[in-house]
């Protein structure tokens, strides 16, 4: 069995995997797209004069289905949280444009949830708290509010630390309460940038399975950025690897690993998981020698 | 079978001194230090170490204290102080606390731009101004109150500008890809964010305003404690002097306290740091 990566991709390991490229092919349901996106940061010199241009993205395209879980994984400083904040509406793209649902992009939005490295709780609120305060511009009613946090504390299994402090849990848990409240909002659209990247490896692991678990229940399209090439085979349906600085899209990876086969222990050290891992691999360290070089 | 029921009684005899005992222990730790040092002081002039003349004894302090307190003396003067550090210390927050919140928060170049200037007229040594606000205001209640504001108001404004700027920005951006708008998120973030900065300037100037209270009334007063403290010193009248001193530093415990507590039932439960 062969397959080309890059290409269309098509081995046939996995249906589930490869049904998104073909609908992909077909031009058929994107949740979200970006076109030709660009972005250069206009940085003031120290003393008010001269101006830096940082260009962090140029021209890049990426097209992801409904229900996909898609990675970028690129090295660090390429554009990645610069791509997410644009999909979040968070900042404006100099160039291109991108797209949810075929309508652009105006500025940020419960359509779609972000979750943060950083965890980004507000110290002074519970568990409880910090999701209701996500849920403070959706839910009038306090009661409901209050039913639908408990609920989705208790999806990412903190029932019992709905109390508790940001302060008072562990790295783990606060990035829990996190992923509650992104999907409390109930969007179609997760954003997560490097989310499990400051937990420690065994945490990591199981928040992964439970995300990977959480996201297929809920039909999410999820967008997780990470540079960790581990954690992109892991979690993916398919890999955008994204080349350095102005970033783009170097290559497109599928992962032909059934979704119910990921969650099987052995699973790492399947033949496909090995094979894409070594590409993705390869990939990144074109880019590494290509750094080194330049630099 | 009659043995172990007197182990029983003992221990449960036991039990019941315990929460006493324990009581007393907390006290004593609480306290010790303060019991040692009023000891000491209370004996020290039998072994020659004071001369209880110029310093007395915790004793006579405290029957002084109840003499003023029944007389209604010492009520007086520190009814007329509190109203001059609530006056000037409570003007200060009124006005330092929006003004902080709105230099911080929404004129960020116009605080960047008088930011010097605040801080070198902060900088002027408050008792160097007394003979300008003395000038410029008289003798009376006004001038004093005017020094107290004066003073209370840079920690106040300071912290508040500082906790506003020091807000995380993670939590900003967090704020904003709920979609919530400007005013929102000032409000239920970053103004919530800055509490713990601007209760410390609140406590600052708790500090201060009893600093410019004493210095006030020593300079130009006819009551409140710090006229009392010092009619007392030129009269001789030692135990009295003292009874002023004391009072001053319990009132100014008190409204430290007094701010804690409030910090505590607005700001929840806290992270306890321990080093
Ligand atoms: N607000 C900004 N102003 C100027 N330059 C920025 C800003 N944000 C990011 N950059 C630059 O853009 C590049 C990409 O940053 P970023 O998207 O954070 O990378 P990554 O998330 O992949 O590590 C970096 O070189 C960074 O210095
Ligand atoms: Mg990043």
């Amino acid at each position: 069995m062969s397959i080309e990566y890059g290409g269309d991709g098509a081995g046939g390991a996995s249906p589930q995997a490869f049904a998104f490229s073909q609908d992909c092919e077909a031009g058929g349901d994107y949740k979200i797209r970006a076109v030709g996106v660009g972005k250069t940061f206009s940085v003031r010199g120290k003393r008010g004069k001269g101006v830096t241009q940082t260009e962090a993205l140029d021209g890049l395209t990426l097209s992801i289905p409904r229900g996909e879980f898609h990675v970028i994984l690129g090295p660090s400083g390429c554009g990645k949280s610069t791509f997410l904040d644009l999909v979040a509406g968070l900042a404006k793209a100099t160039a291109g444009e991108i797209l949810i649902d075929g309508k652009p992009v105006a500025g940020p939005g419960t359509d779609r949830a972000m979750v943060f490295q950083q965890y980004a709780l507000l110290p002074w609120k519970t568990a409880l708290g910090n999701v209701e305060f996500a849920l403070e511009g959706l839910e009038r009613d306090r009661r409901r509010r209050r039913e639908t946090a408990t609920k989705y504390l208790e999806l990412v299994g903190l029932g019992e630390f709905l109390g508790h402090h940001p302060f008072e849990l562990s790295g783990g848990m606060k990035q829990r309460v996190a992923i509650a409240r992104a999907l409390a909002i109930g969007s179609d659209v997760l954003l997560m940038d490097e989310p499990f990247a400051a937990v420690d490896a065994l945490t990591r692991e199981v928040l992964q399975r439970d995300l990977l678990r959480i996201a297929r229940e809920a039909g999410k399209t999820v967008l997780f950025i990470t540079h960790s090439i581990d954690e992109a085979v892991f979690l993916a349906d398919r890999v955008s690897v994204m080349s350095p600085r102005p970033g783009r899209i170097k290559e497109i990876v599928p992962v032909p690993i059934s979704r119910g086969d990921r969650m099987r222990g052995d699973v790492k050290a399947s033949e496909p998981y090995a094979r894409v891992r070594h590409r993705l691999w390869e990939l990144m360290r074109e880019d590494a020698a290509q750094i080194a070089a330049s630099g | 079978m009659e043995l172990s029921a007197r182990i029983e009684s003992k221990i449960s005899g036991m039990g019941a001194l315990g929460i006493p005992v324990r009581l007393g222990l907390r006290f004593a730790h609480m306290f010790g230090a303060i019991i040692a040092f009023l000891t000491l002081w209370e004996f020290a002039p039998a072994l020659g170490l004071i001369d209880p003349v110029i310093i007395p004894v915790p004793s006579v302090i405290f029957d002084k204290f109840v003499e003023l307190s029944l007389n209604g003396v010492l009520l007086n003067n520190v009814a007329v102080s509190m109203r001059r550090v609530a006056a000037g210390f409570g003007l200060a927050v009124c006005v330092a606390l929006p003004l902080g919140f709105l230099l911080g928060g929404w004129f960020k170049a116009l605080e960047t731009a008088v930011n010097p200037l605040l801080q070198l007229v902060s900088q002027a040594n408050p008792f160097t101004l007394f003979p300008v606000f003395i000038t410029l205001l008289g003798i009376g209640e006004i001038s004093k109150v005017s020094i107290i504001f004066w003073v209370c108001q840079w920690p106040v404004l300071f912290n508040t500008v500082t906790g506003i700027r020091n807000a995380d920005p993670v939590l900003v951006k967090m704020s904003r890809s709920l979609g919530m708008g400007r005013f929102q998120m000032f409000y239920k973030v970053m103004l919530r964010g800055a509490l713990p900065s601007v209760f410390t300037g609140i406590r600052m100037s708790a500090v201060f305003a009893f600093f410019m209270l004493i210095g006030a009334e020593m300079i130009g007063a006819s009551s409140g404690l710090g006229y009392m403290i010092l009619q007392a010193q030129a009269t001789f009248q030692m135990p009295r002097m003292w009874v002023g001193i004391v009072t001053v530093a319990l009132l100014g415990m008190a409204v430290n306290l007094a701010i804690l507590l409030l910090e505590r039932k607005v700001s929840g439960r806290k992270e306890e740091i321990s080093i």
